[in-house]
């Protein structure tokens, strides 16, 4: 007897799994789940991403949100992970684990799309038998395969630059691509899916739709200086005009959008959110650490409906002082969700907790007080991109010469969201007051801990030689930093197996 | 004149008749054999003289005289006894083994409380090391002949049935306690590659061959094992503040916080000990006639842990059969050995216990933690939980039930001379259960409100096994030349079923919990098959010069189609230069003279199932994703290498036996490199590449050399007095050669070992695997010392910390700068945690009816990095978390303000020497009915070592809160009736 063919039990392989309509439809919930989840097993257990140690780590909004938050004024985390105090301090070297993980996730994701879309070719849909009807649906999903892999390859042109360009899955190495022919590719990606995918807010939830593709547009084109050294600042109206002409509103609380039932309440606003669940989508990543790693001190977890805080992220006095007279809380930008009891302004001791004001925007509770069906794992879903962004956006662009643009228009926009903050009038501001430093420090107010500060910056020439804040570059005062900063290494395990990469300059 | 002379031949060491003694008139050709119960008659002339022989006693010469009636006692000779050396698929005489064979009889086991075979030979093998914690019952990690990356365990064989000893155990602890210690007769390890090559894909560790024991022909012999046993934990040498000092240390670097410390002086690490009991009886009976043998035993052992509410019960039962048919031509073996073990589990508080506030009190009124003093304030979420809650209100059990039962048939074929056949078939069952309930006052479940855990286990595995092997043996009179070809087949196929399941606000229903909020885990059984052929051929060429080769060819599920299949070859020669007539004139100085070498490939297939091809797996329900109203399971590729194939581990030995004064000293010397090539390992792939940041693929090499010396000496043979020493000594050099494909960047840190993480911070490690260095070498600061020799402390990591060279200033290549800042870059590669030097020392003494064994151990040359003062040596822990933690004492040393975990500082030196066993023991012998030996033992008695922290011996080199090692002391009774 020689038989050696043995078989999982729970697994096949593509020629099997393949024949399964319904496999299409879980293979594109992986490449959406990688987004946040970190592996096949909730919270934690055969993970997806193994170079680094911990698998919380591995979560893709954790390590996104960690990127843009911790190398600015706007967080610190008092936890001493390897390599988690050189994001604020700016002291970051190619063994990083955080930027490792940022990495090889985006190449993950980039890697799965790729092999999504060679799996579900028409021609291989035939071969594997999948109905007509079927294959039109497959369309659809394959359309927003080729988006989830334009948002990884903008997320890694932006943070890594130069970066190669890989879009189908083969064992030669892969070369570095330039700046401008990844940006060119994402824009080309983005042109062909946007008439494929579902009109504004006509998709299953949880799924993109040309709100996305507009947002991820505006995104592009707002930074292609940064990227390309090119202004595109009209396309970037065009885009948010898009949005804008796509039925969003604003919702009426600020406060509820980080909350459980944002997906229900506020889906108006949010154009793509990455779902959570406190039972069924679980993670040690995601929301999860949002809520978690800001409560401690004298914070009383119950109140943001989970059961015990992680003690790790604050906010500088860098952060703070854009919401006002740091003295007088209480009449400061009502955006403002600090803690202050027993958390003092200034940060003496990065690792104290207690050094600087807690920020508890992300929390496990509905808009109703209740808390989530998980007091470990937080049901409260992540929004990527949401109207307010558009509208701070379409005024940035206009501020900075985008032609399409109007002031006027721009200065309605900036004040729909101070009336949403404010409840009323009192916070509106005059066209004279709406300048571009105005439109940084508005961002902070309105989309302060959702992972764009870093971007923004950047963008402004404030994030490494110009800008200071406490704690930067490792000092207490904080001190500016060297440029080559604006740009995150290559991991020095891809150039230590990849000859044909080359590390960015600086590092 | 003849006449008729009766008499009776005894085992000297039993009592007893011995059955089956040649009884021969010295200078005839007539002679007798005793019956039974050992007499005999025999007829002789007068003056005669009678020769006394049997295997494995020595010879007796009694002269006659006019004596009617003859008690001769026969003596056991230790060295017939040994002559016969088990190696895979058969056994040859010690003389004529070519490879690097070490056997260890039951003589020789270590002595004391020891739940399974494996830990009877700790220390008595060259090149074996054999790590267990003190866990009672725990597992073993094994490595034989240096370090390496994939699955170190060498494969067990018992009485030629592979065991699957690697995959874990639900419910259990060690997967060889179903064994009985006292059952087994014999180990013998294969260690270089000529021998264990005939194991093919799984020799690459080394082989370890069980023997049990089997009846002999004689009278019913029963014998009865039984001892009782005290431990505690073997050192006093906390490394933390009890409550007074505590309160100074507060006063100190703390004072905000000296008026909230309690006032209690509690030492926690005492709470969660306790002096353990243990006890074991063992009766096994065994006797034969002329064609059935028998042997059969129960065994019983209770073993508690030295931490609290840990405890091992294992009640075990060895049977063996062997019958003899047609005139010995067809033998028939039936053999099961059968364990029902009972553990009890603990979560491991230690480190805990050091870290907890000693002024604070075990117990306090009216707390809502079931009285359990507890930092239980909503902010107080992180600080360390009671240890002796986390004891008492866990109830973690677990039950095994393993099965080991084979049929072996050996027929000596009629028609052709010195051809038989032989068909093994063995079918290996195991369940286990873990039963584990948390009780809703326990404070991680009292603050999340989640009412009583359960959490439930159960895996039943199968291995079924069939070999048939055809062996011959031929004489060639006419060139003086012996052969023995052995081929075979077999067949081995694993299957395990595992089911899992946890619930929350559980509910006693009967006396058993259940929840209703219950999730079952989908876990996917496991399966794989091995298919092999093998063959052997032993060739002696005048008793001079023996050869041997072997060769396996194995199939494995867990290859894809082009690698399903490998070859393993091996050969060895041997040239007794004793034998050589150039050599006559040394026969006063030399009992034996031989010199070895051997060659040989084995490999390792000890990786997951199917990595040979992308399947895609669903994932489990708890991590979907939302569409809509529905939670889509999700699917992923897993990323594999479709060539992966074998890891082969070639081997060489050069080795030299040489035995002195007839005998009485033998010395052997081995010389060996083991190298594997097409190492599997996870490497990084090219970011893109492929379906992961990490694909398993042959692509390392490791190479493990060393040096090995054993001396086995009769110091001492009188009748009053005897003395044996076996002494033995290894080193080991182990290198990284290759891992990956590297372009090697300069400032790549290597791999980091992600399956041993460090305490003091959520997922780090010190760890790394880097090529050009020893395997698993850390990686760390290197620490600077202000002139008084004391660590510097600052804030400013440059003022700690060589900035390493991380930047090519004139573009040579060469990384000559530092860069100004303390990141990742700057930690380098440096220390070994592996010894270089081990030895091993056992002394047997016997003084009439005293005897007294020892044996002593030691490393030299390795390093333990000390996890428990880096996780806890650091000022601010004082205050971390909102409560008052205690703090390790080399923080004074130190004088670190925070943590600084990847110091170079806490790499030590961890050198030591132990004194392992000790036994003395008094034999009755003058009781008629019965011989009894009383004993008492020590166990881990003594440690000699600088390093600073509590045991040096690690199997990993990371010291961080494993289960503290106990003394034990043991008073014991063995009764041969």
């Amino acid at each position: 007897c020689t038989d050696l063919d043995l078989k999982p039990e729970e697994a096949d392989v593509d020629a099997v799994v393949f024949q399964d309509p319904a496999s299409y439809r879980s293979y594109l919930a992986k490449i959406y789940a990688a987004y946040t989840l970190t592996g096949q097993q909730g919270p934690a257990g055969r993970p997806d991403i193994t170079i680094v140690n911990d698998e919380g780590f591995t979560s893709y909004i954790r390590a996104y949100w960690k990127a843009q938050e911790l190398t600015t004024d706007e967080a610190v985390i008092a936890w001493s992970d390897a390599g988690i105090r050189d994001l604020h301090y700016q002291t970051w070297s190619s063994n990083n684990q955080f930027m490792q993980v940022l990495y090889y996730r985006v190449y993950y994701i980039i890697a799965y799309a790729n092999d999504f879309l060679t799996q579900s070719t028409p021609s291989k849909l035939s071969e594997y038998g999948i109905s007509a009807a079927d294959q039109a649906v497959i369309e659809e999903y394959r359309a927003e395969a080729r988006y989830l892999r334009a948002l990884a390859y903008w997320h890694a042109l932006d943070m890594f630059r130069n970066i190669p360009l890989i879009t189908s899955i083969s064992t030669d190495l892969p070369s570095q691509a330039t700046p401008l022919e990844v940006f060119e590719f994402i824009e080309t990606e983005l042109n062909e899916v946007e008439p494929q995918l579902p009109d504004p807010m006509s998709n299953e939830y949880g799924r993109v739709d040309k709100g996305a593709v507009w947002m991820l547009q505006a995104k592009l084109y707002l930074n292609a200086e940064v990227y390309i050294n090119e202004s595109r600042y009209d396309e970037v109206i065009t885009a948010c005009n898009k949005v804008f002409g796509g039925g969003y509103s604003l919702h009426n609380t600020y406060a509820e959008l980080w909350m459980t039932d944002n997906d229900e309440l506020a889906n108006s606003e949010i154009i793509f959110a990455l779902a959570h669940d406190g039972d069924k989508i679980q993670t040690w990543g995601g929301t999860t650490f949002l809520v978690h790693a800001a409560i401690g001190g004298s914070m009383d977890p119950a109140l943001y409906g989970v059961g015990g805080g992680w003690a790790g992220t604050r906010t500088t006095y860098g952060m703070v002082e854009k919401f006002g007279d740091t003295l007088d809380i209480a009449n400061m930008d009502p955006r403002n969700f600090f803690y202050t009891a027993g958390q003092t302004a200034g940060i003496n001791d990065v690792a104290t907790f207690e050094d600087g004001y807690a920020v508890a925007k992300w929390v496990n509770i509905s808009s109703t007080g209740e808390a989530g069906v998980d007091p470990d794992f937080v049901d409260t879903d992540y929004p990527v991109f949401r109207l307010a962004d558009a509208y701070l956006m379409y005024a940035e662009a206009t501020l900075r010469g985008g032609a399409n643009g109007d002031m006027n228009t721009a200065l309605g926009y900036i004040n729909m969201i101070r009336e949403r903050a404010y409840g009323d009038t009192s916070g509106n501001i005059t066209i004279g007051e709406m300048d571009l430093d105005f439109i940084l420090d508005e961002r902070v107010r309105e989309l302060h801990w959702e992972g764009t500060r870093r971007v923004d910056l950047i963008r402004y020439g404030q994030f490494s030689d110009q800008g200071v804040w406490p704690w930067k570059g490792g000092v207490k005062e904080g001190v500016v930093t060297s440029s080559h900063l604006d740009v995150f290494p290559i991991p020095a395990s891809d150039l230590n197996v990849n000859p044909n990469l080359k590390q960015n300059e600086g590092y | 004149q003849s006449r008729s002379v009766t008499g009776v031949v005894t085992d000297s060491d039993l009592g007893g008749g011995l059955p089956g003694v040649n009884v021969l008139v010295k200078g005839t050709s007539s002679g007798v054999v005793t019956d039974f119960d050992g007499n005999f008659t025999v007829e002789v002339n007068d003056g005669a003289v009678l020769i006394f022989s049997f295997v494995g006693y020595k010879t007796e010469e009694v002269t006659v005289g006019n004596m009617s009636h003859i008690v001769v006692e026969l003596q056991l000779d230790a060295e017939e006894l040994s002559e016969v050396v088990v190696i895979g698929y058969g056994s040859v005489e010690k003389k004529d083994v070519t490879g690097v064979v070490a056997s260890v009889d039951s003589k020789q086991f270590n002595k004391g409380v020891i739940g399974s075979p494996d830990k009877l030979l700790t220390g008595k093998v060259a090149g074996l090391q054999i790590n267990s914690s003190g866990d009672p019952g725990s597992s073993t990690d094994i490595r034989l002949r240096g370090v390496s990356i994939n699955g170190e365990q060498p494969l067990f064989v018992v009485d030629g049935v592979p065991l699957d000893k690697n995959s874990g155990t639900v419910g259990g602890r060690n997967p060889l306690n179903f064994m009985n210690p006292n059952d087994v007769e014999n180990i013998t390890v294969l260690k270089d590659a000529s021998a264990a090559a005939i194991y093919g894909a799984r020799g690459a560790n080394g082989v370890i061959i069980i023997t049990t024991k089997s009846g002999e022909k004689g009278k019913m012999r029963v014998s009865y094992d039984g001892f009782y046993s005290i431990s505690r934990f073997s050192d006093n040498k906390v490394p933390i503040f009890d409550a007074d000092t505590y309160r100074q240390v507060i006063i100190d670097k703390a004072p905000q916080e000296y008026e909230f410390l309690g006032d209690a002086n509690t030492d926690w690490v005492n709470e969660v000990l306790q002096v353990a009991q243990g006890m074991q009886h063992n009766l096994s009976v065994s006797g034969g006639a002329k064609d059935t043998k028998y042997y059969a035993s129960v065994n019983y052992l209770d073993n508690q842990g030295v931490m609290r509410k840990t405890r091992n019960q294992t009640t075990s039962i060895g049977l063996k059969l062997n019958q003899s048919l047609f005139n010995d031509n067809l033998k028939l073996t039936l053999n099961s050995k059968t364990g029902f073990v009972k553990d009890q589990f603990s979560p491991n508080v230690i480190g805990s216990a050091l870290r907890m506030d000693p002024t604070r009190p075990v117990y306090e009124e009216n707390s809502p933690f079931d009285g359990y003093f507890q930092w239980g304030s909503p902010n107080e979420a992180l600080a360390t939980a009671n240890p002796v809650s986390e004891q008492d209100l866990n109830d973690q059990k677990g039950k095994t039930f393993r099965s080991l039962n084979s049929i072996n048939i050996d027929y000596r074929l009629p028609f052709v001379q010195g051809l038989s056949v032989e068909a093994v078939g063995s079918y290996n069952y195991s369940k286990g259960e873990y039963d584990a309930v948390a009780s809703e006052f326990l404070k991680s479940r009292y603050i999340n409100e989640r009412g009583v855990g359960i959490n439930d286990e159960e895996a039943t595995k199968k291995t079924k096994l069939l070999e048939t092997l055809l062996k011959y043996h031929t004489e060639l009179k006419a060139i003086d030349t012996r052969v023995d070809l052995t081929g075979g087949y077999s067949w081995q196929n694993f299957r395990q079923d595992q089911t899992k399941f946890a619930g929350d606000s559980a509910t006693q229903v009967n006396g058993k919990y259940v929840s209703t909020d219950t999730t079952f885990f989908d876990l996917a059984p496991l399966e794989n098959r091995l298919i092999s052929f093998y063959g052997r051929a032993n060739i002696d060429i005048k008793h001079k010069y023996l050869l041997t080769f072997s060769l396996r060819r194995d199939g494995s599920t867990k290859f894809g189609e082009a690698n399903k299949w490998g070859m393993f070859p091996a050969g060895a020669i041997a040239w007794r230069i004793i034998e050589e007539p150039w050599m006559n004139w040394s026969s006063d100085l030399f009992s034996d003279l031989k010199l070895r070498a051997g060659y040989g490939v084995t490999g390792n297939q000890d990786i997951a199932d199917y990595k040979y091809n992308t399947f895609y797996e669903l994932g489990d329900q708890f991590a979907t994703y939302q569409f809509g109203n529905e939670y889509v399971r999700t699917l992923r590729p897993i990323g594999v290498d479709p060539e992966l194939k074998w890891e082969e581990t070639v081997s060489t030995n050069v080795g030299i036996d040489v035995g002195f004064l007839d005998g009485r000293l033998n010395v052997s010397a081995e010389y060996y490199i083991k190298e594997v090539n097409d190492l599997l390992f996870n490497v990084a792939v090219p970011a893109g590449s492929n379906l992961s940041d990490l694909v398993l693929t042959n692509i390392g090499k490791v190479r493990n050399q060393g040096f090995e010396f054993v001396m086995d000496a009769v110091a001492v043979d009188s009748e009053n007095f005897s003395w044996d020493l076996n002494f033995n000594m290894s080193t080991n050099k182990n290198e990284v050669i290759r891992l990956d494909n590297s372009a090697f960047d300069p400032l790549f840190g290597g791999y980091d070992d992600r399956n041993n993480i460090i305490n003091g911070d959520v997922g780090q490690t010190i760890r790394v695997l880097k090529e050009g260095e020893s395997i698993y070498a850390f990686k760390v600061y290197e620490q600077i010392y202000d002139n008084t020799g004391k660590p510097v402390s600052s804030s400013n990591p440059l003022d700690m910390y060589v900035d390493q060279p991380t930047v090519d200033t004139d573009n040579d290549g060469i990384l000559d700068s530092g860069d100004g800042v303390i990141n990742d870059n700057d930690k380098v590669v440096t220390d070994s945690p592996f010894p270089f030097l081990m030895m091993g020392l056992t002394s047997n003494m016997r003084y009439k009816n005293f005897d007294l064994s020892f044996t002593f151990r030691s490393n030299l040359g390795g390093h333990v990095y000390n996890n428990n003062a880096s996780s806890m040596g650091y000022f601010d822990l004082l205050t971390e978390t909102n409560v008052t933690n205690n703090i390790h004492e080399s923080s004074y040393e130190t004088g670190f303000k925070t943590r600084q975990l990847h110091s170079s500082h806490y790499i030590e030196d961890a050198s030591f020497l132990k004194l392992d066993n000790i036994t003395l023991g008094y034999t009755f012998s003058q009781l008629k009915f019965a011989r009894i030996k009383a004993y008492v033992t020590a166990q881990n008695l003594m440690t000699v070592t600088n390093y600073s922290g509590i045991d040096p011996e690690t199997f990993t080199g990371i010291d961080n809160n494993p289960y503290p090692r106990s003394t034990t002391f043991i008073g014991g009774v063995n009764i041969n009736f």
